[in-house]
């Protein structure tokens, strides 16, 4: 299983709704607690449909330790 | 009185004289090399159709599950040279990778003229993955759209505004995440 479907099922399993958007450089794929602080979280939309985002992540349930310890599991 | 016949004889060679008042040249005798000239005063040449042009080459990548329209990093800008130009948008996604084929991911493209903010522009871009596997499919896609006055774009902008066009994004379900690598973009502003 390739690192961006392991974080994907890490951070959905710890929360099942939880929408985000991770950019990161395309030849060197790194998911490290650094650049988990980057990911940019849904928290909403505005009027014109475009999404709401956020650098502070809102959901108590992910943590970068828990989305390791699930990565460790797949 | 015209001079009409000079006889040789008597000639050796003719004095420095000045061509301002030569007329009816035949133009079968203007032959031989010309000269390195300036065409700075040349009038009533067509131009061509042309006028200005970008290239943009993305080096970021993008994996989200986010089910509302979201920039991607796919972006560039155009300053306006002519009025009633057609921009020629072409962007492609390079390597994109979605979770299955039961799972969709829109594009569109979206324009702002002048700091006036961002408005979608043409129709979706409905892609998703083929049906050999998922993660396993590295896909490109191209994205083509064409904005003008009237069409189905409606731009409407004066000479020398910046016009800024973006890729967006939004994903079917959340049940997976889309993946999609290193795209690059041109605008081609063409003459009316």
């Amino acid at each position: 299983m390739k690192i961006l479907e392991k974080l994907h099922k890490a951070i959905t399993t710890l929360k099942s709704d939880a929408e985000y958007n991770f950019d990161y450089n395309g030849d060197n794929i790194v998911v490290n607690e650094e650049t988990f602080n980057t990911i940019k979280w849904k928290t909403g939309e505005d009027e014109n449909e475009f999404a709401i985002l956020t650098d502070t992540n809102p959901h108590s349930e992910i943590t970068w330790t828990k989305v390791k310890e699930e990565m460790d599991k797949l | 009185m015209a001079l009409t016949t000079v006889r040789s004889t008597g000639i050796s060679s003719l004095p420095a004289i000045s061509a301002a008042n030569l007329t009816s040249i035949p133009a079968a005798n203007l032959t031989g090399t010309l000269p390195a000239i300036s065409g700075a005063n040349l009038t009533g040449i067509s131009g061509g159709k042309l006028l200005n042009h970008e290239f943009f080459n993305d080096g970021t990548s993008t994996s989200s599950n986010t089910t509302s329209w979201t920039a991607t990093t796919l972006t560039d800008s155009i300053t306006t040279t002519g009025t009633s130009s057609e921009f020629l948008i072409l962007g492609q996604i390079t390597k994109a990778s979605l979770p299955s084929s039961a799972s969709h991911i829109y594009f569109r493209w979206y324009r702002d003229v002048a700091g006036g903010g961002f408005n979608a522009i043409g129709n979706n871009y409905h892609c998703r993955a083929d049906d050999s596997g998922g993660y396993n499919g590295h896909e490109c896609f191209t994205f083509y759209q064409v904005d003008r006055a009237g069409g189905n774009t409606n731009l409407s902008y004066t000479a020398g505004q910046a016009i800024t066009y973006k890729l967006y994004f939004k994903c079917q379900d959340i049940s997976g995440n889309a993946n999609f690598e290193r795209g690059h973009m041109t605008i081609l502003e063409m003459g009316a």
